[in-house]
């Protein structure tokens, strides 16, 4: 555990200038390229005050990564990547122009400071460009993992090996496209004219196969597996390699689905891609404020079947989507978005705070190249009561729903699309895949059909959730 | 700059290397109900380093302008490509194929334009954003929210290889978006029109101008509201270039990408077969061709190669798939200049650039006549392409033709189909031509600049009957 943060005033050390001598013409040895990234941030917000900033936020973000891809079956290769990038916020009055620049010399820094000006003193003025004073931040255990630090690229290809080996074993009918390892460790530091000072470490290990099932002149449609975790010794690349067989094998011999209009089972990737990305959207302040939320006069009502629990907690230790602080440096916290079919609350980073006079949810998120914008940490709905079994049993005859290929408007909640990686069902049993079976529906009007919660919630990247059985779907085939 | 490469390649030694310098400048303006939600620049600079070490890829980038660091970066690449050729040969695989011989142009390459993004200042820019924005927000009572954004891509690179690629290329990517939220009794429909090109301003206003844009997006959404959903199934569809674009991009050229093939995609083993009408002639080209400023130019692509225009189906016939150098040596081929990174830090993956059907004879209103049963298809939104050929792509209008007559405006809708089964049903090919799909990005890991298009087209495919409205519930 890595984590430091300190919500003081500046040290000394820092300095104003962005040449390596300072301003008082001293030398200071190594000047920006030796400074943490912290202090590159604090030098930057001094920098951009005397140019004429009224007030200034700097973002900066540090990568170390090594990796290693497949291609078409085969290791193809290995990766090593450093990245670092510096968004800067600046404001003159109500006026505000970002700027990202990912090199640390004084010439292209200094010119990032100068194009956020210049776009601030262009742009329209709005009440929402203000920042708020810095709260103190909370320390989340389980981000940063040791053995990340000292891992190897031989690493990174050990694990896609053992990945691929174990997706083949399972299934010589697999085929990988693609897949990929990937072992990070990254730095994030926030400073601003308020006195917000923070940075914090944190790692991951991303996974993930894509492709198909080959059998003879056979070809099955896409799928993948993946996953992300905090820690080395947690990731499971057996697990994926073996996930991904059975998931494209079971997509071999497809036949016609069956048109209807009725109850569909979605499975907890295709609920959460159609439904909970939807509802989150509408509960995004900032698509509140702007009229583009069907939600937007629906706090305190039932929007949902009850059963229907939804909650983000970016504060779970050793969780891929927890943080120290969000992009605007705020704690997180955890936040019932919808309790029991119920909207309790909506979504808000700084400036949608700002519009409509309220206080940060601590959403704010985003990387240096934009602006903070909403979004969620680890999101959890709540499980029902229905063994697997219990759901097929209640769907009867019917679609199992596994991937969505389509469009869902997230402003009318309109959706239609292919039900890919589906199965046609009867009397409660996977019969056969489908193939050319569309789905329609909408969003806010099947939320309050939902028939049939399951007991098992599954973890797909920072998002958990359950299958979910719900009537009133149009189903239509070819 | 291609100094500084070349010395740091000259001080290498052993291995193949690729060095590619790529200083990007982004800028976009988001414009909001009148209010400037989001106005960027982004800077993102660097060289990426790839190396091949028997028969395994090796990269590494570093932001850092210096010999010292493309060293280091040089060094990173050739230990990782070495890392992954021993792990190969202990797992028993065999190697990749060596980049394929190229008869290298050299030179400096500058995509046409009839002015530089560079001519227009920011606050041009800005006004014209915040001016788009409120011709769709005023332009009727039910607009309740409209939103343009402008976003422009200027790329400068410069790349070298160990075995003889010395380029220097500048292109300008710009492009306008603009939408419309209506409403009325709790109801709410939107309608985006996009414009994204190669070049300057001329380019991107080629067909309307941004008032006409903003008129289009906010009268269709207007329209949207009292539109009836459609009724699916598998029916006759006229294609509106846009979604042709769509259809030929996502059906059709994912499958023939050189790595899909040998992933075993359904193009794979298909050459030299008929897999479509003989109407149909498909082309991807690095060049505009028909119509100048496609959104999806390239010049020389970012292995060096100079970028051909490959003919994938001629008259119903599978001819050729996509390539890149390592692609091109395993099929025995020359590399079509497919190769594409989006920034320094990416590696080059085989994507397409301006895909197209060729125009045919038939005139749009003929071929509205012919159809007794049927629908036109405009307005692409997004689209995917599976291993199997089965595609799926999202229109946002749907217009009913009945006894050879066009009806009153549906919503919008998914399509899917067999993509070879609907390019044999085509019986009718537009003697019209359009760019329409330069704005947004494909992904394919990374994201890419591309463009497609074509006339009209006829055929057959399956849409989505319209869905259950949010009273269902209540």
């Amino acid at each position: 555990m890595t984590t430091q943060q300190q919500l003081t005033t500046i040290p000394g050390q820092t300095s104003d200038t962005l040449s390596p001598r300072a301003a008082d013409g001293t030398h200071k040895p190594g000047g920006l390229a030796a400074m943490n990234l912290l202090d590159v941030c604090e030098v930057l917000v001094r920098r951009a005050e005397k140019r004429g900033a009224t007030q200034v936020e700097v973002y900066g973000e540090r990568v170390t990564a090594l990796s290693s891809s497949l291609e078409q079956g085969l290791l193809k290769g290995a990766q090593a990547a450093e990245h670092e990038a510096f968004g800067l916020r600046v404001f003159v009055g109500d006026k505000v122009g970002y700027a990202c620049v990912n090199r640390r010399d004084p010439k292209a820094l200094d010119e990032a400071i100068d194009d956020a000006l210049a776009i601030a003193r262009a742009a329209e003025g709005d009440v929402g460009n203000d920042l708020f004073d810095p709260l103190p931040a909370r320390p989340i255990h389980g981000l940063d993992d040791p053995a990340i630090r000292d891992a190897t690229v031989d690493d990174a290809v050990a694990l896609a090996l053992r990945m691929l080996e174990a997706a083949k074993a399972e299934d010589a009918r697999a085929s990988v496209d693609s897949g990929s390892v990937g072992l990070s460790f990254g730095e994030t530091a926030i400073a601003s004219s308020r006195g917000l000072r923070v940075v914090d470490q944190d790692s991951a290990v991303s996974v993930g196969l894509f492709g198909m099932a080959i059998d003879g002149d056979e070809v099955s449609s896409f799928d993948h597996a993946a996953d992300a975790v905090r820690f080395l010794r947690d990731v499971d690349v057996e697990h994926i390699g073996r996930e991904f067989a059975r998931r494209v094998t079971a997509l071999l011999k497809p036949r016609a689905g069956k048109a209807y209009t009725g109850p569909v089972l979605f499975s907890p990737e295709a609920f959460e891609e159609i439904f909970l990305a939807t509802l989150l959207s509408a509960t995004d302040g900032d698509t509140v404020l702007k009229g583009r939320s069907r939600l937007q006069d629906k706090l305190g009502t039932r929007i949902a079947t009850s059963g229907l629990t939804l909650v983000d907690d970016g504060t779970r230790a050793g969780a891929i989507g927890s943080a120290a602080f969000d992009r605007e440096g705020r704690p997180h916290r955890r936040t019932v978005i919808v309790g029991d079919g119920v909207l309790h609350r909506f979504l808000y980073d700084g400036r949608a705070a700002r519009r409509a006079k309220t206080q940060p949810t601590g959403h704010a998120q985003g990387s240096a190249r934009s602006m903070p914008s909403i979004g969620t940490t680890n999101l959890a709905m709540a499980p029902g009561h229905l063994s697997d079994k219990a759901l097929f049993a209640a769907l009867g005859d019917g679609l199992y729903v596994t991937r969505f290929s389509g469009n869902v408007d997230e402003v009318s909640g309109d959706f239609s699309g292919v039900a890919k990686g589906s199965f046609l069902v009867k009397r409660g049993r996977i019969v056969a895949p489908v193939k050319e079976t569309l789905i329609a529906g909408n969003v806010y009007g099947l939320l309050q059909r939902i028939v049939g919660i399951g007991s098992a919630v599954k973890r797909t990247m920072a998002t958990e959730a359950p299958a979910v059985l719900i009537d009133g779907v149009v189903v239509t085939t070819g | 700059m291609l100094d500084l490469l070349e010395s740091a390649l000259s001080r290498a030694q052993g291995p193949w290397l690729e060095l590619r310098l790529h200083d990007r400048r982004t800028r976009s303006i988001s414009v909001e109900n009148g209010k400037t939600e989001m106005a960027r620049t982004v800077r993102h600079c660097g060289v990426g380093v790839r190396a091949f070490v028997d028969g395994a890829w090796g990269f590494a980038s570093t932001s850092v302008l210096s010999l010292e660091a493309i060293e280091r970066a040089i060094a990173q690449a050739t230990a990782a490509a070495r890392a992954a050729s021993a792990a190969k040969k202990r797992a028993g695989q065999k190697p990749a194929d060596a980049p394929a011989a190229v008869a290298w142009r050299s030179g400096t390459y500058f995509s046409p334009t009839t002015e530089p993004l560079s001519a227009r200042t920011l606050e041009e820019k800005i006004a014209l954003v915040l001016q788009t924005e409120a011709e769709a927000r005023k332009a009727a009572s039910v607009i309740t929210s409209a939103q343009a954004t402008w976003s422009e891509l200027v790329d400068e690179k410069y790349i070298a290889t160990s075995d003889g690629a010395r380029v220097h290329l500048r292109d300008d990517k710009p492009e306008l978006r603009v939408s419309a939220v209506a409403s009325r009794d709790g109801e709410l429909q939107t309608c985006m029109e996009a414009t994204g090109k190669t070049g300057g301003f001329g380019e991107l206003f080629l067909h309307k101008t941004p008032t006409q844009m903003a008129m289009k997006c906010a009268q269709t959404a207007m329209d949207l509201l009292s539109a009836p959903f459609v009724d699916g199934g598998r029916k006759q569809v006229i294609l509106a270039p846009d979604v042709v674009g769509l259809l030929v991009h996502e059906a059709i050229g994912h499958t023939v990408e050189a790595d899909f093939v040998l992933a075993g995609s359904a193009a794979a083993g298909k050459l030299g077969q008929q897999v479509a009408s003989p109407l149909v002639t498909l082309c991807d080209s690095g060049a505009s061709e028909y119509e100048a400023g496609a959104g999806g130019i390239v010049m020389v692509d970012d292995e060096g190669v100079p970028c051909r225009k490959v003919t994938i189906i001629e008259q119903g016939v599978l001819k050729s798939y996509l390539h890149n150098r390592e692609s091109a040596a395993h099929f025995g081929v020359e590399p079509t200049g497919n190769a594409r990174a989006f920034e320094f830090d990416n590696e080059p993956l085989i994507r397409m650039r301006n895909t197209y059907i060729e125009p045919g004879a038939s005139s749009l209103s003929s071929m509205i006549e012919g159809v007794e049963d049927g629908w036109l298809l405009k307005g692409a939104k997004n689209g995917q392409a599976d291993a199997n050929a089965e595609f799926m792509f999202v229109v946002g209008e749907a217009w009913p033709i009945k006894g050879g007559k066009l009806g009153r405006l549906h919503r919008g809708t998914t399509i899917t189909g067999d993509a070879f089964d609907v390019l044999r049903s085509v019986d009718a090919v537009g003697d019209d031509f359009t760019w329409d799909l330069g704005s947004g990005y494909c992904g394919k890991g990374q994201p890419a600049k591309v463009d497609a298009g074509g006339p009209h087209l006829r055929c057959v495919a399956t849409l989505a009957s319209g869905g259950a409205s949010m009273d269902d519930g209540e």
